[in-house]
């Protein structure tokens, strides 16, 4: 008995022992538990109509971007299915915190749901690595003189998964089907200048706009508009059977679990380098970024800069600066914030460099409006140079008479992992000039229900960014963006400029309009913006895969599993 | 007479699941924003009031809130649960998948909880005072107050990092598809669980037999000489078992809930990561059907929990 007993208490002691060394050494790693990030604020798409009359303006046969998109992704585009390659074999496990929510393209926000659905669908346009617009489903299109009728010219001999063939009718009726407000389609609001799809022959697409739309191209490029078969979209399936032309076949979905995905070997880019893939979801991106350490996961998308840094052994980390941007947005409808001069005092007293250090290790960079790589102008237009300086701060504060100070009631999202953290290194700071934040911590929904209606002084924000300024910011930053109220600050500037970045064809002008627009919503400030993040995709096991600055996992139609 | 001991119970209980039923449903109603909310974002706002009316319709939250509930009442009666919109099934094939992941797991969490628990329980409270009994109560706080996503956090990074064994990662299998994978999958999270199961029951057992130990039929057994281990496992752990028990089954109430993280660390597709996932996406249908599982369950294991004590205790007679 006495012996078992000495037995026993080695065993017991062990276990404390053991315990006492988790609690001490668990710390680092449990910042990251339970965090459901990945929610669905934003993503592609804009807004409005902003009234642009210009017709005459805009010069024939603009391939607007498509000058970029030659040398990107698209150079297998013309090998066609003649070539027929040996099956390829292997399968790409691609690991990620949340599962998708939505399969029906036309209605899928959320960036799990978009980037499984993009490798099931093509689009009429594609997106090349640097973004640029390239051919899709359409091989060339073009404008007429007045920038109001857009034909394109569509590939022949595509075939959805199901077999059935692609033509003109099933890109028409995809498009009438995003038009019709019955469908709830989230980039309505981007083609909506589309007056009447014509369909002269079976490869041939003409657009009636309503007005010159060069962004128009970027919508088309945009998962949200999906090319479905006319019969899946009579028959009332695609929200539960996606069915698309892409170079991944949809297999089965089990909830919570995976996604598993075969591939198109008949895809009109050429088939895939391996024979499938299989989303994994892995709620929590500790344990994420233990699978791909193992090799057990692939791919894996981490949102979490807290996590993404501890990657280490095997694990190759792409960081791509990402196109959502970190802000303050100000409600200019406000008590103090009215006045615009108490809204630059509070982006002078935001150091933005230490809000990257503290609340993302770093993990950033600071950031102007637009974070589209081709349309990248210095944030040196931010009032006080983008810099943090405290006096200045509150010499403006004193100068509109709020030199005592204020309170402001300031939302912050649950959603994404740096949210809190960025908010009280920001309470700090502002706290320096008498700027008295009272964060309101809040659940998804809950947040997101405040945010539309602008129920808040100020609101921490990771905002999606768009692959064009126009569909970017016009939501926003005109005076009849579906989100100007959210926004609450327009100007007639500002309004001229994104009419005129509407019309504007040739990629050069846009650059320089999107430069003035930049400068002049820098010299306004409405909000403070502070960083885009990156976005982290750790591979083991994989090679030739692109990141994009959107997140997107398109290019695992090129990725390869190493021998 | 148990049998009508049971049948007074049963109706109770599902009394009980009805108020459930209720209150779940009223408290999600109460939530901000709706499936239209939740899967858009803030997207929300690009949309038209004609979309979002549409949307309504096609999510099943345009109808008044008493036919949302009769018509889900109504699913629960026919045993579907209901049907989750965005995945296209059921909500009672859902729930089948998800169920024998999370009732596995706390069968297991509790068997670790019992081996470890109860031994050191009895060890502790036979010699209550001492050294031993201090360091066994430390571990019974320790597993207490360190909470379970630390334990299995720490217990992922651990494995992975030094012996690049990570089995969760592999995607769930349950155990009629590969046995073998799924042991390895349910060690980690039983342990992880059990480690503050076994605390609990640690000190339960231990202020059980110290109570006990000090009932004459104890001194009566010594006098007649019977074996000190005896004594301890067959005379005072019979006597002290009912409060062992009774922590046990309310336990496993609070392991269901205690699944939802470990769910979500080692990636099990349980009923706390369906519920949570419910929540996130208000998926009302979904939420209330499994919290009425869950709650069914809890129920239930009480009501086996009492009529065990009858077992375990011949003088408890149910009337």
């Amino acid at each position: 008995m006495a012996k078992r007993a000495h037995w026993l208490t080695r065993v017991v002691a062990l276990m404390a022992a053991l315990t006492l060394f988790v609690s001490a050494c668990g710390d680092d790693a449990d910042d990251q538990a339970a965090d459901d990030m990945s929610a669905p604020v934003e993503q592609p798409d804009d807004s409005s109509d902003a009234a642009a009359d210009d017709s005459g303006d805009s010069a024939a046969e603009s391939d607007d971007a498509a000058e970029g998109a030659s040398d990107s992704g698209d150079d297998s585009n013309d090998m066609e299915a003649d070539e027929a390659p040996a099956a390829p074999t292997g399968v790409i496990v691609v690991g990620r915190a949340a599962d998708i929510d939505v399969l029906d393209p036309h209605r899928a926000t959320a960036f799990q749901s978009v980037q499984a659905l993009e490798l099931v669908y093509d689009t009429l346009l594609s997106l090349g690595a640097d973004l640029s617009v390239g051919p899709g489903l359409a091989e060339s299109w073009e404008f007429s003189g007045d920038g109001r009728t857009l034909t394109m010219h569509l590939r022949d001999g595509v075939q959805f998964h199901s077999g059935d063939s692609f033509d003109s009718g099933d890109a028409a009726a995809s498009l009438n089907r995003i038009l019709d407000e019955e469908t709830g389609a989230v980039t309505r609001a981007n083609i909506a200048s589309i007056a009447s799809v014509d369909t002269p022959d079976a490869s041939t697409v003409v657009l009636n706009l309503s007005q010159a739309d060069a962004p128009i191209l970027a919508s088309l490029a945009d998962l949200n508009a999906a090319m479905m078969s006319a019969d899946a979209i009579a028959a009332g399936t695609v929200d539960t059977a996606p069915d698309g032309t892409g170079p991944f076949i949809w297999g089965e979905w089990q909830q919570g679990e995976s996604v598993t995905l075969t591939a198109n070997v008949d895809h009109w880019r050429g088939a895939p380098q391996v024979g499938g893939i299989e989303i994994r979801v892995l709620p929590d991106e500790a344990s994420l970024l233990a699978a791909v350490d193992v090799g057990e996961v692939n791919v894996a998308v981490i949102t979490d800069p807290l996590v993404a840094v501890q990657a280490g052994g095997d694990v190759e980390v792409l960081r791509t600066p990402a196109l959502a941007y970190h802000a303050l947005m100000m409600n200019s409808n406000r008590g103090p914030l009215a006045d615009q001069s108490v809204r630059h005092a509070i982006s002078c007293a935001i150091d933005r460099q230490e809000v990257i250090d503290s609340a993302a290790l770093g993990e950033g960079a600071v950031t102007g409006p637009i974070t589209i790589p081709a349309y990248q102008f210095p944030p040196d237009g931010l009032p006080c140079g983008g810099q943090q300086d405290a006096a200045e701060a509150r010499r403006l504060l004193e100068a509109a008479g709020q030199g005592a100070g204020f309170e402001l009631n300031v939302i912050v999202p649950m959603f994404y992992a740096s949210a809190v953290d960025e908010a009280q290194v920001i309470q700090a700071q502002l706290g320096d000039v008498g700027i008295v934040l009272d964060l309101e911590v809040l659940e998804t929904d809950v947040y997101v229900e405040r945010w539309l209606a602008a129920d808040f002084d100020a609101a921490v924000a990771l905002n999606s960014g768009k692959i064009d300024p126009h569909q970017m910011y016009v939501r926003y930053w005109t005076s009849d963006g579906n989100l100007n109220a959210i926004a609450s600050y327009s100007s007639d500037t500002l309004d001229e400029l994104m009419a005129a970045g509407r019309v504007e064809t040739d990629p050069a002008s846009r650059v320089s309009i999107y430069a003035d627009f930049s400068a002049a919503l820098q010299a306004a400030s409405p909000w403070v913006w502070i960083y885009n993040g990156f976005e982290y995709r750790m591979l083991n096991g994989v090679e030739n895969f692109t990141p994009m600055p959107t997140g997107s996992l398109q290019f695992l139609r090129e990725a390869s599993l190493v021998e | 007479m148990p049998w009508r001991y049971a049948l007074v119970r049963l109706v109770a209980s599902v009394l009980t699941l009805a108020g459930v039923a209720v209150l779940v449903f009223v408290v999600l109603r109460l939530l901000p924003g709706d499936e239209i909310t939740s899967t858009f974002g803030t997207e929300t706002g690009v949309l038209t009031d004609r979309q979002i009316e549409s949307l309504r319709s096609y999510y099943g939250v345009d109808q008044p809130a008493y036919q949302q509930f009769f018509s889900w009442l109504g699913s629960v009666v026919t045993g579907n649960l209901g049907f989750s919109v965005r995945s296209g099934t059921s909500v009672a094939s859902q729930i089948r998948d998800a169920l024998p992941v999370t009732v596995e797991l706390a069968l297991l969490s509790i068997l670790v909880g019992v081996v470890i628990g109860v031994p050191l329980g009895v060890l502790s409270g036979a010699r209550a005072g001492t050294r031993r009994d201090a360091t066994i109560q430390v571990f019974g706080l320790l597993g207490l107050g360190v909470p379970n996503f630390v334990i299995g956090t720490f217990a992922v990074t651990l494995f992975a990092s030094w012996f690049d064994y990570f089995p969760n990662a592999r995607g769930y299998a349950a155990p009629w598809e590969d046995p073998w994978l799924n042991v390895q999958q349910m060690v980690f999270p039983a342990i992880t669980l059990g480690l503050a199961l076994s605390g609990t029951i640690m000190r339960t057992t231990r202020s059980a037999f110290l109570e006990t130990s000090t009932q004459p039929f104890v001194r009566t057994a010594r006098g007649k000489g019977i074996s000190a281990r005896r004594v301890r496992y067959v005379h005072i752990l019979r006597n002290a078992s009912i409060p062992i028990a009774t922590i046990t089954g309310i336990q496993f109430g609070y392991l269901l809930d205690g699944t939802v993280i470990v769910e979500q660390i080692f990636a099990m597709p349980g009923l706390g990561r369906l519920v949570l996932d419910g929540i996130g996406k208000r998926e009302y249908a979904v939420v209330q059907s499994t919290i009425l599982v869950i709650s069914g369950l809890f129920v239930m294991v009480n009501l086996l929990v009492d009529l065990l004590y009858a077992r375990l205790d011949p003088r408890i007679r149910y009337k």
